[in-house]
């Protein structure tokens, strides 16, 4: 009897373990080749000719995997534990999305951020994924969207951006997402700082120059309340994001080292290009106004506080700033302002700026892929799901959630609002020609490195440079 | 055909055994042994994601890490940092000979499950607490040497160059000496008392003592914590990838990235699965060289006589 028991736990144990392996091996619809240029060649067939052929009556199941806002705000809502603000959960969205369409039913789940890549990619390859929550840098398991976006054009129209990627033929771009969350970086200036030392704020017209300026003369000893203070915080010198500061400056001062070829063999990085230096001399500069936790990358607190202590900082998550500045009763003693103007480049005119996004992006293995879309369209513009992103802290990408984030933020939705309307369509956050985190190994890794280095200030910025290039070149011999 | 009926009978009469060994070897098998087999194979082609095709290269991705520097580099720290980790190995014996002259009793046992602590507690959320007792301008321990040696010491003991190895070696080893001071008290009282006593009979003081007699004993504890601690510290990640910022190019001038620092910068951050791969096997042959040298180097798998 016993050999029996046995025998048969671990005959049930051998056929559980071989069918989780069966389950991986077998996705339910064959992806494309990983070389094969997605953009050019959409892994199945293309959307049907109008959104309203989608049948009402047929019963479908959209399955959504991933992070994004998702997982902050789980299935019934969660209080931010600075403002006190309560964000809705998903279920309030999907009840919502299901008033509308009945027949839909929409499954989520949620991994968490660490390893969120290969979480994302094993759940897409299993053929259990219709959308994908921020999903569009994942490009080999993205359907395009141009064709969806050709298709309604009425719907491109009310979008302020979309997500592009390089994927297959790096001289070519592809919409593999579409974000419902919007977040440019924008300034925050402390009034009463700069009134203590008789600065007098700046307005949305200011070059990086103004900032520094600013931010040397407010760095000292406040002559108000005899405290220190500094001139500027970098952001994110705790984290990798800290290359959001070369971000902005690279695209204000039109430095723009990358010139994409069909591969990332062909493409070529210059790193003569006369603009770099300046923008390390200006991070360098500008390291010199920190405090010196945030020099450290330790301990940093980048939220808007009563006891702030830093004439300027910036960072994405304007309307969850403003949101704590209220929380705190301190509003009024912040402005909300675009970063510097973008003074040479393509881009002149423009706000400098990064784009921080939660997006959408359709499995390219879905077999639902047009009720996908339709999910996407409507997270994106309709009235109930843009006020759910609003409730959640967050800006959403059309004009109807810019009106809402004025009702709610007044004078300081303007900021975003500026940065927003003044970006071409297709601006891509993550491989343009100053900056990609995607197709050239070490070139982005390393800038980490080196502007950590630059910023605690072991290096110089010719060093920091120097190091940068010399990675990279390393990392750009080694394709050859 | 004897031979056949013999290894038959054999299974046979085992059937029970192996029923129950099986669990063991087909969990082995699918959660090591393939994903193992698969690594050698991914570090052959290029992959830019898992299960979304790839192309066999051959040996390009082992040329591909050999050209740059910075791989070398990772091979460099990995092992200066595994090195600097064996410091838990004296540190340990120091403290393991402090509490065994407590003698056994409430006071030992408080101090052996006090050092001892650092081990259980969360990783992640010591390395968050490091991070500030080991900052620059305010840290904890610099001002703690600023008060002892009368002159304000700023050490960026995570974010300098020239210190951040120590940096990430005071946490690891301040996490591992509770491990090393168990292992190294228990070797300690398994050694005979009657070489002490005869040893005082003779005159011996108790440097003499710890020299002649103590440590010659401790040497097979000391290989066992040289052995695992060089395993275990070349394949350190964690810790150094919080305490750098999440910067898998390794902070203060790469100085603290290790090799799975490097391929995890290409298996999530950059994903290419072939360099990733092949990064891992470099990583294992290094381990597997480094554990030969030190079984032989201590005679660790030698039968004693």
């Amino acid at each position: 009897m016993k050999k029996l028991i046995a025998m048969l736990l671990a005959l049930v144990m051998v056929l559980s373990l071989a069918a989780c392996g069966a389950k991986q091996e077998a996705p339910a619809t064959q992806p494309p080749a990983a070389d094969a240029p997605a953009a050019d060649a959409p892994a199945t067939e293309p959307p049907a000719a109008d959104a309203s052929g989608l049948d009402p009556n047929e019963k479908v199941t959209l399955r959504l995997y991933g992070t994004a806002n998702f997982i902050d705000v789980g299935p019934d809502g969660t209080m931010d534990l600075v403002s006190g603000v309560e964000m809705p959960g998903y279920n309030e969205l999907i009840a919502k999305w299901n008033e509308k369409y009945p027949n839909v039913e929409i499954l989520v789940e949620t991994c968490p951020w660490d390893n969120w890549i290969t979480s994302i990619q094993t759940a897409v390859l299993s053929g259990d994924v219709d959308i994908i929550l921020h999903g569009a840098t994942l490009t080999e398991l993205c359907e395009p969207l141009d064709p969806y976006l050709e298709r309604d054009a009425d719907y491109a129209k009310m979008l302020f951006t979309t997500e592009n990627r390089r994927y297959g033929d790096l001289s070519k771009t592809m919409v593999s997402g579409i974000q419902y969350v919007i977040e440019p970086s924008i300034a925050y200036v402390d009034l009463d700082i700069l009134e203590h030392y008789g600065v007098e704020a700046p307005t949305a017209d200011w070059t990086w120059d103004d900032l520094l300026e600013i931010a040397q003369k407010c760095t000292g000893t406040d002559p108000v309340t005899g405290k220190q203070t500094y001139g500027v915080q970098l952001c994110y010198t705790h984290t990798a994001n800290i290359f959001q500061n070369y971000y902005g400056l690279a695209m204000a001062y039109g430095a723009e080292p990358i010139t994409y070829g069909t591969t990332p063999a062909d493409s070529t990085i210059n790193f003569q290009d006369p603009a770099l230096p300046r923008v390390f001399e200006m991070i360098d500069a500008l390291a010199q106004c920190c405090a010196p936790n945030v020099r450290e990358g330790a301990n940093v607190v980048m939220d808007l506080t009563p006891d702030n202590d830093t004439a300027i900082r910036w960072r994405t998550l304007a309307y969850d700033q403003y949101r704590k500045a209220v929380a705190s009763g301190i509003e009024d003693r912040f402005a909300f302002i675009p970063l510097p103007v973008v003074e040479a480049g393509d881009f002149v005119g423009s706000q400098s700026t990064y784009f921080g996004s939660y997006n959408m992006a359709i499995a390219n293995n879905s077999k639902n892929k047009d009720w996908a879309w339709e999910f996407i369209k409507w997270m994106t513009t309709d009235p109930d799901a843009v006020e759910w992103t609003v409730a959640t802290g967050g800006i959403p990408n059309c004009e109807y959630g810019m009106q809402l984030l004025e009702e709610k933020m007044g004078e300081k939705a303007e900021a975003p609002m500026q940065v927003l309307k003044s970006m071409p369509k297709g601006f891509s956050n993550t491989t343009n020609a100053w900056y990609d985190n995607v197709n050239f190994g070490t070139f982005s890794t390393s800038l980490v490195t080196v502007l950590k280095d630059l910023v605690y200030g072991t290096t110089t910025p010719e060093e920091a440079l120097a190091a940068w290039e010399s990675a990279t070149n390393e990392y750009m011999a080694s394709l050859k | 055909m004897k031979q056949k009926k013999i290894s038959k009978r054999l299974i046979k009469n085992n059937l029970t055994a192996y029923s129950f060994i099986i669990v063991s070897l087909v969990t082995l098998l699918v959660l090591v042994y393939i994903p193992m087999i698969s690594t050698v194979d991914y570090s052959f082609r290029r992959i830019g994601m898992v299960g979304f095709g790839d192309e066999w290269v051959g040996l390009e991705n082992y040329r591909m890490l050999f050209s740059q520097s910075a791989f070398w580099r990772a091979i460099g720290n990995t092992i200066l940092l595994a090195v600097m980790g064996l410091l838990t190995i004296p540190v340990g014996f120091l403290l393991a000979v402090l509490i065994n002259s407590l003698g056994r009793g409430k006071l030992q046992e408080f101090f052996r499950v006090g050092f001892y602590l650092p081990n259980i507690i969360t990783g992640v959320s010591v390395y968050l607490i490091f991070r500030v007792v080991l900052m620059g301008d305010g840290g904890l321990l610099n001002n703690f040497l600023s008060a002892i040696t009368g002159r304000q010491i700023r050490i960026g003991w995570l974010a300098d160059p020239k210190f951040a190895r120590w940096g990430v070696t005071i946490i690891w080893v301040w996490m591992n000496m509770g491990y090393s001071m168990l292992m190294n008290l228990a070797n300690l009282q398994s050694i005979p008392t009657d070489l002490y006593d005869a040893a005082s009979i003779d005159g011996a003081n108790a440097l003499q003592k710890l020299v002649c007699i103590t440590i010659p004993n401790m040497k097979s504890c000391f290989a066992l914590l040289f052995v695992t601690g060089m395993i275990n510290g070349l394949a350190r990640f964690t810790d150094i990838f919080i305490l750098s910022g999440s910067d898998s190019y390794g902070g203060a001038g790469g100085t603290l990235q290790t090799i799975l620092m490097y391929v995890f910068q290409f298996s999530f951050e950059t994903p290419n699965y072939g360099v990733a791969s092949a990064g891992s096997m470099v990583l294992f042959v290094l381990v597997f060289i480094m554990t030969m040298i030190n079984v032989k180097l201590t005679g660790f798998l030698k039968d004693e006589v």
